[in-house]
């Protein structure tokens, strides 16, 4: 499903000079749900960010469903679904516009765009506002909303940055529920997280990343070992680089 | 392209531009209504300010005649022109008083003591006099006074003679003293000359009579001036010099906004993550918000001109009721063809505008910051635009390329002569697609950049300065376009210093100074790979073979151009100085000479900077083709000859492509040598001329497709 190889990233820091946001990652995850967990500034949203083909490697190879990420990025937008906790919904248009929209992009047209959008509006609530603005909707409507529009085109990648920062607990708790009823045979959900409850909750595979590289990977219970996952964790980004 | 993405893009742009409805109305409807409620304001303001000033000026006549006051009483109303409303319901243009006998004297007095100051002339005479004695001066500011003291505009004083004029042929001198530190003297000065006109006239006409001569004498000529032209191309040209510029300034203001708000405003919005993660191709996202931005400015242009133009008509209906005819009645008269030629204008203009503000806009990290890099832009838009202000500026080959001044002085230059340069329209309006085009395909490629979309990155710097990461193995097209301007300046710049040290170095040395020594320095400076920016890479067989075949059609092609441009260009196109300067390097340098000088020099310093750089940077902007057409059209422009623009750009697709399919500049080099050698032939010219059109254009077509098969003869 997804292959990373040797993938490198880095940024410029006017005060530390080049940073390696990512370095040098190699992974290969298959269908399930795998938890990126990591402390700020590991690199989550960076290797995330590559995978979407928001931004472009500078070293190593990326490939989604056999795609490789850097020659064909449109292609490989086409199966998967990112949302993170910094992307916004267009506020100026409808929860139905915004389905549509995403649908369209994805090649959805017709009755086939009509019928997914009824689909994941019913699947995540949204059916009773699909006329209302994005700009009315509470902040768990419009998170959830988002989860929709990644899921419009029912792809095999979906890649959720921190979505329930911000988020009220009774929100978090509704928008791990839906995260849950995505999961199906054949689809890898990757998310990123600073929570354990929802790694405990929902993955089946924790990549731990500590300065741009994997310290641990794993099903939770063997990465946390004898220990509590919590601690096991902070064990791992409390080591020197 | 996919067009179902770019609906979609379109879509989604129109929706959210139409939705922000403070936006819309604010930048888009309220200058449209701003003109009928100004008109109306203004309308009110003048109907309180007549009501106020209801006393019109005051005109004293002192010592007059009879005659004389006779004919001040008949220019206190204005004639009648045709379609004026009859005398009885127009008001007096100034109020002749009679002064009492006191303040007569009074005022009779200090202009008398003035005349005897100065000294009558012979002619009429309207100036003031350069100096004045303390005398003259007193006397002048008691007459000041005096007037003040009596709420005059001015007074008219007649000296008083015991011999009656016409009797004794003396000259009678009338004074008219005005007050012209009043702002509210009106007409009534005008009225006063008027009638010593008249009563001259007649005094003149008595004494003709006398003498026995027809009062006709006094007139032997008449002197008649008849507009001829119909109203609505008076008014096309009476529109000439403001409506460019006008709308310019109103598709700039329309489409300004719009881009800052689909720009930065989706940055603001935390909306344009999103809308880059979805699989929509990045030009088609560009080009959905390129099509609202253009829409928005072309609306605002026509809402504008529409409402300027019904609130002129009411107001010219509402002046004719009530006084004089005004000339702006016949804005609606002003012809479809005026508006549907300025529309043509004003798409490429706005395109060009709308792609490079959506991508000046999309470098900025929030709105208020797009909208002060905008702010540069727009008076750059003002001072292009103004061009077609200056009343001699005229179109020129060179001026057509420059956006937005060129097509606007094409424009002025068609609204102002009945037979438009078409030539120059096209060209402009060539050059302003060519540049939206390159500005599209930069701001297309922008978007693809992280630091598109994540702005907080820090660059890496430029060429041998990088501080980390590798540099792009070629520039980009702005680079590219930026290196094509310095050439091109140096080119312009260092031909007439050059031309001092002899007419060798007057042809070799721009080339070599300007083109191609910049251009190795711009690689070396900049880190590019030489392979992959100039092209210096050792070609295939197959190309050696395209090249040799393709020289007798590139010759074919061009020789076909300069006979067909001998038929259709106007003859005062031909660039005779060019032609002149061949002859003197043939006498300095001999004929072998010359042929090697205009063969091996341009073919080794042109193809690395059209061929080589432009091209490669091009070709990561706006891709293959449109980095072939767009070198090609400044490879010919460069060239400063309408003559020799054709054949050159002909030649340029046929060595762009060339060089892309072979990945070589080194055919296109001898290609272009070669071609030019065949050019200087001695028997070239003659045998052009002798051949007809038909066969011209058979060769030509024998040409363009010996190209393309001579280009398909090669594998990328």
């Amino acid at each position: 499903m997804l292959i990373l190889s040797d993938v490198a990233k880095r940024f410029y820091d006017p005060g530390r000079g080049p940073v390696a946001a990512v370095d040098g990652i190699d992974l290969t995850l298959d269908a399930g749900v795998v938890a990126l967990v990591g402390a700020n500034g590991a690199g989550k949203s960076t290797l995330l960010r590559l995978i979407a083909t928001l931004m472009k490697p500078d070293h190593g190879r990326i490939t989604v469903a056999g795609i490789d990420a850097v020659a064909e990025p449109a292609a490989v937008r086409r199966t998967l679904g990112y949302l993170s906790t910094t992307t916004r919904l267009w506020p100026r248009l409808t929860v139905a516009e915004v389905l549509q929209l995403a649908g369209g992009f994805h090649g959805l047209t017709g009755d086939l765009l009509a019928e997914r959008t009824a689909a994941v509006a019913e699947t995540f609530g949204l059916a009773p506002i699909l006329g209302q603005r994005v700009s009315g909707l509470s902040t768990g409507q419009a998170q959830r909303l988002g989860l929709a529009r990644t899921l419009i085109a029912d792809p095999d990648l979906i890649i959720l940055d921190e979505p329930t920062t911000g988020l009220d607990v009774v929100a978090a708790r509704a928008f791990i529920d839906s995260v849950r009823t995505i999961i199906r045979p054949g689809r890898l959900v990757l998310f990123a997280t600073h929570i354990v409850a929802e790694v405990s909750a929902l993955a089946d595979r924790l990549v731990v990343l500590a300065h741009g590289q994997v310290v641990a990977d794993g099903a939770p219970a063997a990465v946390a070992g004898d220990l509590d996952l919590a601690e096991a964790i902070h064990r791992l980004l409390s080591e020197p680089a | 392209m996919n067009w179902n993405h770019l609906r979609l893009a379109i879509g989604k742009e129109s929706r959210e531009i139409l939705r922000d409805r403070r936006t819309l109305f604010l930048h888009l409807v309220l200058p449209a209504l701003l003109y009928p409620l100004l008109a109306l304001f203004l309308l009110q303001v003048g109907q309180v300010a007549k009501l106020a000033t209801v006393a019109p000026p005051r005109l004293a006549l002192i010592d007059a005649p009879p005659e004389l006051v006779q004919a001040v009483e008949a220019a206190l109303i204005a004639p009648e022109s045709p379609g004026s409303p009859p005398t009885a319901t127009r008001s007096p243009r100034a109020d002749a008083v009679a002064l009492a006998p006191a303040d007569h004297a009074a005022v009779g007095a200090a202009i008398r003591r003035l005349a005897a100051l100065r000294p009558s002339s012979q002619l009429d005479n309207r100036s003031q006099p350069e100096s004045e004695s303390p005398a003259e001066a007193a006397a002048r500011a008691q007459i000041a006074t005096e007037l003040r003291r009596l709420h005059l505009a001015c007074a008219l004083w007649v000296e008083r003679d015991e011999h009656p004029a016409p009797a004794t042929g003396r000259r009678l001198r009338t004074i008219l003293v005005i007050d012209d530190g009043a702002g509210r003297r009106g007409s009534a000065p005008a009225v006063a000359e008027e009638a010593v006109a008249a009563w001259k006239r007649a005094m003149v006409e008595a004494r003709l009579t006398a003498a026995g001569l027809p009062p006709a004498a006094l007139t032997p000529i008449t002197a008649e001036t008849w507009p001829v032209a119909a109203r609505a191309e008076a008014l096309r040209s009476a529109l000439a010099g403001i409506l460019p510029m006008l709308l310019a300034l109103l598709a700039t203001s329309g489409v300004f906004m719009v881009a800052v708000d689909l720009m930065a405003g989706e940055r603001e919005r935390g909306s344009l993550e999103t809308l880059l993660s979805l699989p929509a191709g990045r030009r088609e996202l560009f080009l959905g918000k390129l099509v609202v931005a253009v829409g928005a400015g072309v609306g605002a242009v026509a809402l504008n001109l529409l409402s300027l133009a019904a609130t002129l008509g009411i107001a010219a209906s509402h002046f004719r009721q009530a006084g004089p005819s005004l000339p702006l009645d016949g804005l609606l008269s002003a012809g479809i063809g005026t508006l549907v030629l300025a529309f043509v204008v004003l798409v490429p203009v706005t395109i060009l505008l709308g792609s490079l503000s959506l991508a000046m806009a999309g470098l900025a990290a929030t709105t208020r910051e797009a909208q002060n890099q905008l702010t540069p832009l727009l008076l750059s838009v003002v001072v292009a635009a103004s061009i077609s202000l200056i009343p001699d500026a005229r179109p020129g080959w060179a001026m057509d390329l420059v956006p937005v001044a060129g097509p606007l002085l094409a424009l002025r230059e068609c609204l102002l002569v009945n037979d438009p340069p078409w030539m120059h329209l096209l060209l402009a309006l060539g050059g302003s697609l060519a540049w939206a085009w390159v500005v599209t395909g930069w701001a297309v490629r922008l978007l693809d950049e992280e630091s598109f979309c994540y702005p907080g990155l820090v660059r890496a710097g430029w060429g041998r300065w990088r501080r980390w990461g590798e540099a792009p193995p070629s520039p980009g097209a702005l680079e590219a376009l930026g290196l094509f301007a310095l050439c091109f300046g140096l080119f312009i710049g260092l031909q007439p210093l050059l031309a001092m040290a002899g007419p060798l170095a007057e042809v070799a040395g721009p080339l070599m100074a300007a083109l191609l020594l910049p251009v190795l320095l711009h690689c070396w400076l900049g880190n590019h790979d030489l392979r992959q920016t100039l092209f210096l890479t050792m070609p295939k067989r197959q190309a050696w073979l395209a090249a040799g075949i393709a020289v007798p059609f590139a010759g074919c092609a061009s020789l076909a151009w300069l006979g067909l441009q001998e038929i259709y260009l106007p003859k005062d196109l031909y660039p005779h100085a060019m032609a002149e300067k061949l002859t003197t390097l043939q006498h300095a340098i001999g004929p072998v000479g010359l042929l090697v000088l205009v063969t091996i020099t341009p073919g080794l310093c042109e193809e690395p900077l059209f061929r080589g750089t432009l091209l490669a940077g091009l070709r990561r902007g706006i891709g293959d083709r449109g980095a072939i057409v767009v070198t090609s059209f400044l490879f010919a422009a460069m060239h400063l000859s309408p003559w020799r623009f054709f054949p050159q750009f002909t030649l340029g697709i046929f060595l762009a492509t060339l060089v892309l399919r072979t990945g070589s500049i080194w055919p296109a080099v001898v290609v272009h040598a070669l071609h030019n050698g065949l050019m200087v032939l001695p028997f070239i010219e003659p045998w052009v001329k002798e051949r007809n059109e038909p066969t011209l254009w058979a060769l030509l077509a024998l040409g363009v497709t010996g190209l393309w098969f001579a280009s398909r003869l090669v594998r990328r």
